[in-house]
């Protein structure tokens, strides 16, 4: 499917979100998602997916917390994107519009609609 | 693909071609030069950039005198696996701020105008590849 988006082997040349915007999704929706689920969701190693969610935990996107062996983690939804320059949305309504409006959201069945 | 970082090491969630496209779709009207400044790119990667959002047809480009204006299609997916099923619209709009005046309702008057119908790619895959 992903082959139709002009994509060679799944990889593209070039894409609009960075590693970090799309490890913070997974976390944004699963705050209890495992860094191997991440990483193969991503498309990247468990070990890069763990130093970008330390990245995204030292700038405060994220607080981590021990839950028995698992992590559970928790996004800062109101902080102001990473992004120079101002007057933009907080992370959080950016990740709602990333999560919330796909037409095809795979394995979620017909859930109610998100608000 | 981005390493996310851009910026001498600072931790980016937009991509350099992201940023462009945000730009566009703030204003329609911008110069490679404004983009350049407002993106902290260069003005040839700009370039670059928006030669590949055409090619990919993100965006169609039409002349008006020495300008160059763009059009936006809010409708056309994201490009990564993990984002299958979005399209940029919704996320342009909320960017570009405004309430989206800028990025959602776009592509209204250039169907018929200008004598070329924008190429709605029927999602092209590279040149030579099965």
């Amino acid at each position: 499917v992903f082959l139709e988006y002009g994509s060679f082997a799944g990889v593209e040349r070039w894409s609009f979100l960075t590693n970090h915007a799309r490890v913070l999704l997974c976390i944004a929706r699963d705050p209890g998602v495992r860094l191997r689920e991440i990483a193969a969701s991503v498309g990247i190693t468990e070990r890069s997916a763990y130093g970008i969610v330390t990245e995204l935990a030292a700038a405060g996107y994220v607080v981590k917390h021990k839950d028995g062996r698992r992590s559970r983690y928790q996004v800062q939804a109101h902080l102001p994107l990473p992004e120079p320059g101002s007057g933009e949305p907080a992370i959080g309504e950016v990740l709602a519009v990333l999560i919330g409006d796909s037409t095809r959201q795979q394995a979620r069945g017909r859930s109610a609609p998100p608000r | 693909v981005g390493s996310g970082t851009r910026d001498g090491g600072r931790w980016t969630l937009l991509t350099g071609h992201g940023h462009v496209l945000v730009e566009i779709a703030r204003d329609p009207a911008a110069r490679i030069r404004d983009i350049s400044a407002a993106c902290r790119l260069t003005e040839r990667t700009v370039q670059a950039i928006v030669a590949d959002l055409e090619a990919a047809g993100y965006i169609t480009r039409t002349r008006a005198g020495r300008r160059t204006r763009y059009a936006l299609d809010p409708g056309r997916p994201f490009r990564h696996p993990a984002q299958a099923g979005h399209v940029v619209g919704p996320f342009l709009a909320l960017l570009a701020g405004d309430s989206g005046r800028a990025a959602s309702p776009a592509p209204a008057p250039r169907e018929h105008e200008a004598g070329h119908a924008p190429h709605r790619v029927v999602l092209q895959r590279p040149a030579g590849k099965p």
